[in-house]
């Protein structure tokens, strides 16, 4: 591989400016000893050069308008979206708080009879926590039973039934 | 035309003089509806934000739509610190372009993009004969590379970005950008071999 053939990929690199310091001084080097490689740099000068000819164009009349009114329509959009995705999200929040709830609750302790933990439903468990409640079932009755002959007494005092017939029923 | 870093992290010497709005400050007013201190920082900064996009796609329409964009994005944009914004500006600029090029690659509409035959330096009236053939002729060049070719010949030659920078954005090797400046200049070479300049360069 000749010396040529080893530079003839980096002389447009060169002219770019792109090499590394170590490699330029090496190539320049070669350069200064060779006629063929120096006449293809200057070929890719002149084509560097020629692309300076690529002038800027003025932007478009009215950009800073048309960028406007682009942000303006984006704007309406959010003004519009955002009640709608102010209500989504109290909806979602509202389902999750819906749905976490329960776990919230403790955990209750594990049933256990016979030495047995025993697998029971919520609505039985509901029932088991709420035995004491049973006990106080006659103490309630009465307490429905007094509701509704004052009930019936109040009936009777308009004259709509006879209370003391009722009152001897119950 | 070649830029280079510094002007880059600058603003191309456009940053706002003694007694001149910085770009915050008329962003700010623009947030609050001021549109003239919006159309002000369009002004200052547009050029710079069209052309970078016009040159990476070749299309000035949708050079147009990127900066429609990006000034859109910069009025949008948190409140950055001052010195990075007219370098946030053009990093925007470049990657939606960039981004337009690939998705326009993957769609085949065209590897090469070639506008009708709009002259370029109808921007410029001094321009001589010669000198917007010349233009045009180096816009239609480059408008039929390949399309990595050209991205990495624009990065290098009108952004004026080194190797390592470019093979990171573009998501190569430093040696593949080289290769690709490469064989884009000797397409190019080839491409405007026998263009007439004398007339150029004497105006």
């Amino acid at each position: 591989m000749s010396a040529c053939d080893r530079w003839r990929d980096s002389l447009d690199a060169y002219v770019a400016d792109m090499l590394d310091p170590n490699e330029r001084v090496e190539l320049e080097r070669h350069l200064a000893d060779c006629p063929a490689c120096r006449r293809a740099v200057e070929a890719s000068r002149q084509t560097w050069s020629d692309l300076d000819a690529w002038q800027d164009a003025p932007p478009p009349a009215g950009l800073a308008d048309a960028a406007l009114n682009r942000h303006a329509s984006r704007g309406r959009i959010f003004r519009i979206a955002w009640p709608a995705v102010a209500a989504a999200g109290v909806a979602l929040a509202f389902a999750a708080w819906s749905w976490y709830r329960p776990a919230d609750r403790p955990t209750p302790a594990p049933l256990v009879h016979g030495g047995r933990q025993v697998e029971v439903s919520e609505a039985d468990r509901a029932v088991i926590e709420h035995l004491d409640l049973l006990e106080e079932m006659p103490m309630l009755a009465e307490f429905d039973l007094v509701r509704r002959v004052d009930m019936l007494r109040t009936l009777d005092r308009l004259g709509l039934v006879e209370a003391s017939a009722e009152e001897k029923r119950l | 035309v070649a830029r280079n870093a510094d002007a880059l992290q600058t603003g191309l010497g456009e940053a706002p003089g003694e007694g001149l709005p910085a770009d915050e400050a008329l962003l700010r007013a623009a947030r609050q509806g001021d549109q003239q201190a919006f159309r002000r920082f369009a002004d200052r900064h547009g050029h710079r934000i069209y052309n970078t996009a016009w040159r990476l796609t070749n299309d000035r329409h949708l050079a147009e739509d990127i900066a429609q964009e990006v000034l859109v994005r910069a009025l949008r944009r948190d409140v950055g610190d001052e010195g990075s914004l007219a370098a946030w500006l053009y990093v925007v600029a470049r990657n939606l372009a960039l981004n337009a090029c690939r998705s326009r690659r993957r769609r085949r509409v065209a590897g090469t993009v070639r506008e009708a035959h709009v002259s370029a330096a109808g921007s410029d009236p001094s321009a001589s004969l010669a000198g917007r053939e010349l233009s045009d002729a180096v816009r239609s060049a480059i408008a039929d590379l390949p399309e990595p070719q050209r991205a990495a010949l624009v990065l290098v030659k009108y952004e004026g970005l080194g190797p390592d920078r470019i093979a990171e954005i573009l998501g190569c090797t430093r040696d593949a950008v080289k290769m690709r400046v490469s064989r884009a200049m000797a397409q190019l070479r080839r491409a405007l071999a026998g263009h007439d300049r004398n007339e150029e360069e004497t105006s």
